[in-house]
């Protein structure tokens, strides 16, 4: 049997160490730098535990003890190389450390990408050299909607998804019209749906777009052995008490219960450790990683899975002499190529969504605080599509607008505390604008890829264990904030639009609609506590990312010229070496980042136990001669799925 | 400008008729909390819990039939925060950081998981964890003696106070802010913090940076002492997390009231909002139909509302006027604002 590291258990490494524990070929150790919050994994399901609540100072207000502590484990950030070594050092768009990654505490939004959202590069006439927006790497996927399609399958029904699609006869019926067509139903129906997603999908309705239940990994039934959502309340930011939440843990649980896979949290790993074999190339040899008291162990591998997410895993390639860990300033519009990294684009094409909210507050209490983040999106603002032949260039190309939301009330009494004291203060948390009369839009906005928006690591500053920080060099394209700008009127009509005569709940009004582009930190204070605060305070307003959505730095590419990985995770350089998650993303297209990273992942499995992939470039026609044997890990190593059965 | 008397404040406080007086039941109550116990106080001295309990009644006020920070026990949260890491095993059973999961006994969950008699449970915190928590409390020196096990790197160590800022003691900034509050009451008031009237504590709020009552009609006292300045928000913080929170974070097993007061459940596991009944739909059946696999997982139940998640007016919370939100839609404004104005520069 060969020996696997996967780095990283959140979303992506869980779904690899699943298959290659399941395919039984492989013995799987799975390194974690967090902390395992739940007990019994890899026992009986329903005897799993977890040690979260519903409590809003812990999770919410002080710092949440799953995110990464930006005292210890700092990051830096700038807008461009001309902007010095860092114009700031702290919390960069850090994803929670902990086993289960950032699917602990999400909310769990499991959006597909349409098939426009594959080849938008080609449809606007661009090519792979020649992008079609000036200023930005845009590129078509390696693969395409129809190759995604099993996989998204697959993963809906693996992770627990409740959505709308449903089958009629032999047809799949679908009320969201914007999306592209789906061979399998969901396996749950959607769940109580809530006012606050209610009213202005209603308002959207009637203003002619089409809002629809959306797709997420929360149980809406009781579903392969977990419950169903009690709809508490405490959703987003929240660990969930009662294992309802969808997420990478569970995968997680089965690779453990095949026997086959180990888990050790607490663990950092410094470096890959590899070798020069034949031809230039090299292969992985296995991890040296640290333990809190500082010892370092060196584990042997046949292969090595970074799944420690976009940012991390270009770090830990840089640390490890992968890459370039210090590019050339002066000629960062260009690729760099090394030895190790014949792409020379190893941590660049760095992407965020660009999030733009807007804001209402109505009248009549609507009980924003209960129930999940948001039921409804609406899909009108991601671009013309879902088909090719629907596409046009002229539509901008934002996002879904995700729509809901809520402030507890230890947070929302920090934001009144910003315009009234003492009575006055009380008198607005009694009038609970921001828990009990607040809905938000989310729009998620494609972020162009750019070979200067790059992580790198930080020519000086260090973390607890004395490892170079990443350091991340970003700014926003022309084309996401002109989309922001060209959508928000829009979102604020609808807004406007929510109840009043004629609609189902008339005695509703808006009250007031505002725009507010949050892609920025915590702005107001107090969120948390004060030595934090302090080194956020030195924050430009709204200049660093806070959207949680990291993508790039690892395209999976046709061609090393065009992308560090190949089609299949597997660093160009190397036999054995593999990234898997948002980091093969090759645009951002504006959804949810979580089901696509699974997507991914479970392809990048397949294709390590099937023996798919290895080769030094790809063309079209090699995807599809391969895409299979990909199947084929489906209908072995998950036969009980709608999907196998249909494949 | 001439430093003003506590008779002229009066005298200008009076003229507004307002209340000058300290309310009986708030000093009953401030008395009640401190002097119950110094052996209740695990880091404060009863002069500072005085003090403390003092600025939280002005942050959360109470009012008949609405209970604030006082009720609520901020005093306790704040002191059993600031003593997180020396709390005797009777109180509580580690670091008092965060309340250890999954459930309280106010939803169908038969006992507290996070307070079971007088003794909160905490989530064990890990050497690094633990670190960087009494770094914020103690302040840079606990950086010195990582707790047993746990590695710092001597290179990290080195860049705090330079590329890294230090960390600054929030138990030092409640020493001495609360002293200094104190003091600055003495010299521009003639009387302790606590026994200062609510119109001269907010004006010594005010003064220390409470931009909100910056509008207030009556000029700031001059001179406050850069740490009442530092505690201010830091102090509010806590204060709005001892109230909101959850009561265990207090000791208590029940909410003073403030959660009813706003209209907000707390927590609500393991029963929550929504109920899943296995017996409402069968397999296939209602909202179930066209969803799951036939040969292996066919949905069935559906839900029933145990609070409205989805009705209007039906549940607790006030109705909203333009007119009664008008401060909060300015403030509003003025952010999205700024966020544009953020955005033509980036451009």
């Amino acid at each position: 049997m060969k020996r696997a590291i996967v780095v990283g258990s959140g979303a992506a490494g869980s779904t690899v160490a699943r298959l290659l524990a399941k395919s039984g070929n492989y013995s799987v150790l799975i390194l974690e730098k967090g902390r395992n919050y739940f007990t019994g994994l890899g026992g009986p399901i329903e005897k799993i535990g977890n040690l979260f609540s519903n409590d809003e100072v812990g999770w919410e207000s002080r710092r949440s003890p799953i995110v990464p502590d930006p005292f210890l484990e700092p990051r830096s950030f700038r807008t461009s190389t001309g902007s010095g070594k860092r114009t700031f050092v702290g919390d960069v768009n850090g994803l929670p450390t902990t086993v289960g990654g950032g699917t602990v505490h999400y909310d769990a939004k499991a959006r597909r990408f349409r098939e426009v959202d594959f080849i938008t590069n080609s449809l606007m006439g661009g090519t792979p050299d020649k992008p079609a927006i000036p200023g930005t790497t845009y590129s078509d996927w390696a693969m395409e909607y129809r190759h995604f399609e099993p996989f998204y399958a697959v993963m809906e029904e693996i992770v627990g998804v409740q959505g709308p699609a449903r089958r009629d006869g032999r047809r799949i019926v679908n009320p969201n019209p914007y999306e592209s067509w789906r061979s399998t139903p969901y396996p749950m129906p959607p769940g109580v749906a809530q006012l606050n997603s209610l009213l202005p999908s209603e308002a959207a309705d009637r203003l002619g777009y089409h809002a629809a239940p959306v797709p997420t990994s929360v149980n809406s039934r009781p579903y392969r052995g977990r419950p169903a959502c009690v709809d508490c309340g405490f959703c987003l930011h929240y660990g969930c008490p009662i294992n309802a939440k969808g997420g990478g843990v569970w995968q997680l649980h089965d690779a453990l219960s095949t026997g086959r896979a180990e888990l050790r949290s607490e663990v950092n790993v410094l470096r890959v450790e590899y070798a020069k074999v034949r031809d230039g190339k090299f292969r992985a040899t296995g991890v040296t990683y640290i333990t809190p008291d500082g010892r370092s162990h060196t584990a042997r591998a046949d292969l090595v899975v970074l799944a420690n997410s976009p940012i991390e895993a270009a770090r830990l390639s840089f640390v490890s002499g992968i890459g370039q860990g210090h590019p050339n300033e002066k000629n960062i519009k260009s690729a760099q190529p090394t030895e190790t990294d014949p792409s020379g684009m190893l941590g660049r094409n760095l992407m965020f969504h660009l999030q733009t909210i807007v804001l209402a507050i109505v009248n009549q209490p609507i009980h924003s605080y209960r129930g999940r983040t948001s039921t409804h999106t609406l899909d009108a603002f991601a671009g013309a599509g879902p088909s090719a032949n629907q596409f046009n260039e002229e539509t901008l190309r934002a996002g879904i607008l995700e729509i809901g939301g809520n402030l507890n009330p230890v947070v929302e009494a920090n934001e009144v505390a910003a315009f009234a004291y003492g009575e006055i203060h009380k008198q607005f948390m009694k009038l609970g604008p921001f828990h009990n009369h607040l809905t938000t839009f989310t729009l998620q906005g494609e972020d162009m890829p750019q070979i200067t928006n790059y992580v790198d690591l930080d020519p000086d500053i260090v973390d607890v264990y004395g490892i170079p920080v990443p350091r991340v060099t970003y700014q926003s394209h022309p084309y996401e904030l002109a989309a922001s700008a060209f959508y928000t009127p829009l979102m604020l009509e609808i807004m406007e639009t929510i109840g009043g005569p004629g609609s189902a709940h008339p005695t509703v009004q808006t009250l007031a609609a505002l725009a507010l582009n949050t892609t920025l930190p915590p702005a107001l204070p107090g969120q948390i506590d004060a030595p934090v605060q302090q080194i956020l305070s030195a924050t430009p307003f709204n200049e660093i990312p806070a959207s949680a959505h990291i993508m790039g730095t690892h395209r999976a590419a046709l061609q090393p010229q065009h992308g560090p990985c190949d089609p299949y995770g597997r660093y160009w350089a190397f036999d054995n070496l593999y990234h898997a998650g948002g980091g093969l993303y090759a645009t951002a297209p504006g959804y949810n980042v979580t089901l696509t990273i699974w997507a991914l992942s479970y392809i990048v499995g397949s294709a390590i136990v099937s023996g798919v992939g290895g080769r030094g470039g790809y063309s079209k026609a090699d995807i599809d001669r391969d895409h299979p044997r990909l199947l084929d890990v489906i209908k072995k190593l998950d036969r009980d799925t709608m999907i196998a059965r249909a494949l | 400008m001439p430093e003003l008397s506590r008779r002229d404040f009066l005298v200008a406080a009076l003229a507004m008729g307002a209340t000058v007086a300290v309310s009986p039941r708030l000093e009953a109550a401030i008395r009640q909390v401190t002097s119950s116990g110094s052996s209740e106080l695990f880091y404060l001295t009863p002069a500072r819990a005085r003090t403390c309990a003092a600025i939280c009644a002005r942050i959360v006020p109470s009012d008949p039939g609405s209970p604030g920070a006082t009720e609520a026990h901020a005093i306790t949260f704040i002191d059993r925060f600031l003593a997180a890491f020396e709390l005797p095993s009777v109180v509580a059973d580690g670091p008092a950081i965060y309340i250890r999961g999954r459930f309280s006994d106010r939803n169908g969950h038969a006992g507290d998981d996070f307070l079971s008699g007088r003794r909160a449970q905490f989530l064990p915190l890990t050497g690094h964890q633990e670190m960087s928590w009494r770094a914020q409390l103690y302040g840079v020196s606990a950086l010195d003696h990582p707790p047993a096990g746990t590695y710092v790197s001597k290179k990290w160590r080195a860049q705090i106070g330079n590329l890294l800022p230090a960390p600054v003691s929030i138990r030092k900034a409640y020493a001495d802010g609360l002293d200094s509050f104190d003091a600055f009451s003495k010299k521009t008031f003639g009387t302790p913090f606590a026994s200062a009237s609510s119109i001269e504590q907010d004006l010594m709020l005010q003064a220390a940076g409470n931009v909100v009552l910056s509008q207030f009609p009556l000029p700031a006292p001059p001179g406050a002492p850069d740490a009442a300045k530092a505690l201010f928000p830091l102090i509010t913080v806590h204060t709005f997390q001892a109230v909101y929170g959850l009561p265990e974070y207090r000791w208590q097993h029940r909410d003073a009231g403030v959660w009813e007061n706003i209209a907000w459940d707390g927590d609500t596991q393991p029963e929550g909002n929504s109920i899943y009944d296995s017996a409402l739909f069968g397999p296939g059946k209602g909202p179930n139909e066209g969803f799951g696999d036939p040969h292996v997982y066919l949905p069935h139940g559906g839900y029933r509302e145990r609070r409205p998640v989805s009705t209007v007016g039906s549940g607790s919370g006030a109705a909203l006027s333009r007119k009664s939100i008008a401060p909060l839609v300015k403030a509003l404004r003025a952010q999205s604002k700024a966020a544009a104005r953020t955005r033509k520069a980036m451009r």
